[in-house]
């Protein structure tokens, strides 16, 4: 991918790690592979990521690189420990990443994102595997002290703030848009 | 169309030749009508002159965070003047560089007074004014030294630690009551404002203790006041409808170490 990036365009500014997986299971159902197959996606998928769009974002005099954890990468969350664990890997992978590219004076900045309850299609189907219906849906918007669920639109703007050259001085920092959620 | 269209403004320490005058401007660049407070009224005054010129609006007014008449007076003044309150920046703070032994208690109450008393008042007077304008947003200038701590000024970080937290309470407070208010912390690394001047020169000044601050940050350089402004004019934003309760370092990696 990255090879027809530079193919195409030349060179590579912003990379947003979006792609992810939330694994609806207590500890005890979770096997081992899908607690595997939750890391490979979560984790790995962001550590490739970070280590080949940094090189090419170096060719490219710099860059800014925005992954996606969640507050699942901050507080626990009984519903689903895997995902917890995988979303608390990308948020210190992403303060570890940061920290060294400030060291190689790359101009990389390098941030992580933790959303709250955001109607997604991820959390659709999180929902359906947790039985689903309006108990279901109300549980995940009481969770939110704001009252209702985000949209995929808030987080689109603190990646775009993120990305930019608003936020230059901002390398290592998690940006919570959760509606409240963590500052309980 | 500005990203802050239509909205109004209060920013405290908005005279002041840092965070509180790039503020100010970028908020009106971006839509808002401000009004720059500050101790400092002449500072006030050029900051509102400068927003003026720009094409802006803005109205300035002397005005003590730390007196709750002060308050009053300058929410006041908004709903008189612009008819709504939309943002509110509690920007306005002093940085007293001392080692907590070598505080006294004048100092240390001082401290308290203008950081958290400050911000105390300001959402407490300015929330029943955003209540009637349907909504707002509050941001609070805490500092990195409100995460962790810094011993070259302890009284400083202890105020800015109480910041961070009055911020996550009141963001609660809102939610609870379901008033459309966001409140949330930004967490400023070192940025190079004259009150940073200030504490370098408490310090003994010269190369090193600049060197000092600016090795706090792992990107190796201080920040700048629009760094902070920017952060600002996101949280302020409807771009940041879903953020509250959250902290904002902006801080050249200082607390991700």
């Amino acid at each position: 991918m990255l090879a027809e990036v530079e193919k195409r365009y030349g060179q590579l500014d912003i990379l947003v790690n979006n792609a992810g997986v939330f694994l609806v299971k207590p500890i005890s159902a979770t096997s081992l592979d899908e607690f595997r197959w939750q890391n490979s996606i979560n984790v790995d998928g962001v550590f490739l990521g970070i280590k080949h769009g940094i090189a090419l974002m170096e060719k490219s005099g710099g860059g800014s690189i925005v992954n996606i954890s969640s507050i699942a990468g901050l507080v626990g969350a009984a519903i689903s420990p895997a995902y917890c664990g995988s979303k608390g890997a990308v948020r210190l992978l992403t303060k570890a990443c940061a920290m060294e590219c400030a060291q190689k004076r790359n101009k990389i900045r390098i941030n992580s994102i933790h959303p709250g309850g955001m109607l997604t299609p991820m959390l659709e189907e999180g929902m359906a595997a947790l039985g689903g219906g309006d108990k279901v849906r109300s549980s995940f918007e009481n969770m939110a002290p704001i009252g209702h669920l985000g949209e995929a639109l808030d987080i689109a703007n603190g990646v775009v703030y993120l990305a930019s050259e608003e936020a230059k001085y901002i390398t290592g920092a998690e940006l919570v848009i959760d509606g409240g959620i963590t500052a309980a | 169309m500005g990203r802050v269209e239509g909205t109004v403004a209060i920013v405290t320490g908005g005279g002041s030749a840092g965070m509180g005058r790039v503020t100010s401007l970028l908020l009106a660049k971006e839509g808002a009508k401000v009004v720059v407070g500050d101790i400092n009224e002449a500072g006030a005054k050029d900051t509102a002159a400068q927003i003026v010129a720009a094409g802006g609006e803005a109205v300035a007014m002397c005005h003590d965070v730390a007196s709750e008449e002060g308050w009053a007076d300058i929410i006041k003044l908004t709903l008189d003047t612009y008819g709504r309150l939309d943002i509110l920046d509690n920007n306005a703070a002093m940085f007293i560089a001392k080692p907590l032994m070598e505080t006294t208690t004048e100092e240390f109450r001082r401290q308290n007074q203008v950081n958290v008393d400050g911000v105390f008042f300001g959402m407490k007077t300015a929330i029943p004014a955003m209540e009637l304008s349907g909504g707002g947003s509050i941001v609070n200038i805490s500092s990195g030294a409100g995460i962790v701590g810094f011993p070259a000024a302890g009284a400083y970080s202890s105020s800015k630690g109480a910041v961070r937290l009055i911020t996550k309470s009141m963001a609660l407070e809102c939610a609870q009551s379901q008033n459309n208010i966001r409140v949330n912390s930004i967490h400023p690394g070192p940025i190079l404002t004259p009150m940073l001047e200030q504490g370098m020169d408490d310090l003994g000044g010269g190369d090193e203790v600049r060197g000092m601050f600016e090795g706090m940050a792992p990107l190796g350089h201080l920040g700048e006041p629009l760094d902070i402004a920017n952060g600002v004019l996101y949280l302020a934003s409807d771009e940041a409808k879903y953020v509250t309760g959250a902290e904002l370092a902006i801080d050249g990696g200082f607390i991700a170490q």
